[in-house]
């Protein structure tokens, strides 16, 4: 006779690992606060090159400005600007990857939870039909 | 209800097919979405086209689309970008930095954190070609979160940047050995003034980012019928915000095109939630009760399930003489006479 309990737990576990699991192995490896560090880590090179992008755009558009500007070596307000924009790009950039990392592994520690909830009962149930 | 049972049952029959083949329908759907984008960007760019460019030729198109359709949506973007570049570099190199860029921002900026909203920015140029993209933060709105007004705003950049191509690009001078910096610069220049002085595009962009974040809230709002207000209230805003641009910014929008693109967006997005979301406001039921802990007040809003009346085909075909299951056949059923018991 078939057990609808068990057949319902093992789909629900087996969606789990063959979907959301293989990114949530992922996340498996590192403690919850060394994987937002991580994501923290990788959006200083994304966002670096993201505000290298926007630089290299506004470098095409006012090319004649900034040439004149190296020209009478007077760079310093241009470099003073592209710092403060890129210090100020990357401290919102920086806030929301730690938001959005940070509300993803708790989501990941609660269906972390619930996978492994379902496990044990499964246990329960493989124990009990051998008995 | 009974005199909608018919559609519903339709309804039923149509999501059971699409369960049935789901394998086949997607890839075919994928296909459908990159041949579709391909076609745009030969319809705009294609003409200006040298003869060796990858857009001019049908069959490759199709193979293109065909690849894409066997890979994930992400990679499909991919392919479908690099083509874009391709052909824009065939084009015009300003064109081609620019576009680059904005690939770049795209993904850097976004899809970093949530790759799988890259099928809204491919719909969405398609969505525009033919005007229904009023459409599209409505539906992503109701199935995605507030985040989807980001690849709209790069779908719609993506899909107005192409035209303002086309349209630049006689005056641009193309990959002429003679092009100075000078004219190199200025190209440039009145490309990104293309994108951002374009008073209609940002009209559009606000109207359409604010309706995907506003239709997102409404619908996870604890009322009855979320999904029809925030649909409403999603098509009604979109038209104010458009009309206001317009009066504000002298957008010069066609007001007939809008009107008409708006009504047919929120049809198509009360068939979306016809299939996706439907549930019996009439029948809800409220429940109270308590544990150790909390009190709970329990709103269950039943779906609208109609039962799909199954099938059965009797075959009353028989095995002709001669062929080879007849001997077999016979010997099965007896003769009219034998069952009667006559003789």
């Amino acid at each position: 006779m078939l057990n609808e309990e068990k057949i319902r737990l093992m789909t629900r576990v087996t969606v789990y690992e063959e979907g959301r699991g293989i990114e949530d192995s992922r996340k498996a490896r590192f403690f919850q606060n060394d994987f937002v560090f991580a994501e923290i880590v990788g959006s200083i090179f994304t966002g670096t090159l993201a505000w290298g992008v926007c630089a290299a755009i506004y470098c095409g558009y006012y090319f004649e400005d900034i040439f004149f500007s190296v020209y009478e070596n007077a760079l310093g307000p241009i470099l003073q600007r592209a710092a403060t924009t890129y210090f100020a790009f990357m401290a919102v950039y920086l806030f929301a990857t730690f938001l959005i990392y940070h509300g993803r592994s708790i989501a990941y520690e609660k269906r972390r939870m619930l996978y492994e909830q379902d496990l044990d009962t499964l246990t329960d149930i493989y124990q009990k039909e051998r008995m | 209800m009974n005199g909608n049972a018919g559609i519903y049952q339709f309804r039923e029959r149509l999501i059971l097919f699409y369960k049935k083949q789901e394998y086949l329908l997607l890839p075919v759907l994928r296909f459908a979405v990159s041949l579709a984008l391909l076609l745009l960007l030969r319809t705009h760019l294609g003409a200006h086209g040298p003869a060796g460019a990858a857009l001019g030729s049908t069959l490759l198109n199709v193979i293109i689309a065909l690849v894409c359709s066997m890979l994930p949506p992400g990679y499909a973007a991919g392919i479908i970008a690099l083509v874009m570049v391709w052909d824009l570099y065939k084009l015009s190199l300003e064109a081609t930095a620019i576009c680059v860029a904005l690939l770049l921002l795209c993904i850097l900026l976004y899809f970093r954190f949530v790759p799988r909203d890259i099928m809204v920015l491919l719909v969405i140029p398609i969505a525009y070609a033919l005007n229904v993209h009023y459409a599209v933060p409505v539906i992503a709105g109701l199935i995605f979160g507030p985040g989807t007004a980001v690849p709209i705003i790069f779908g719609l950049v993506f899909a107005r940047y192409v035209v303002l191509v086309e349209e630049k690009l006689p005056s641009m001078g193309g990959t002429d050995a003679a092009l100075t910096g000078e004219r190199l610069i200025s190209n440039f220049r009145s490309l990104v003034d293309g994108i951002m002085k374009d008073r209609e595009l940002i009209v559009l962009v606000a109207a359409l980012a604010l309706t995907a974040v506003i239709v997102c809230f409404i619908r996870h709002l604890v009322m009855a019928n979320a999904w029809i207000v925030a649909i409403t209230v999603g098509s009604v805003l979109e038209l104010a915000v458009l009309l206001l641009g317009d009066m504000k910014y002298e957008t010069n929008i066609d007001l007939a095109r809008v009107f008409i693109g708006i009504a047919v967006s929120f049809l198509l997005a009360q068939v979306f939630r016809f299939f996706a979301f439907n549930v019996d406001y009439l029948r809800i039921e409220s429940t109270q009760f308590e544990d150790e802990d909390y009190y709970y007040y329990v709103k269950a809003v039943p779906k609208v399930m109609v039962p799909v009346p199954s099938m059965t085909v009797r075959n009353f075909s028989s095995p002709g003489y001669g062929d080879a299951d007849y001997d077999e056949f016979a010997e099965e059923t007896p003769s009219d006479s034998s069952a009667d018991g006559r003789h």
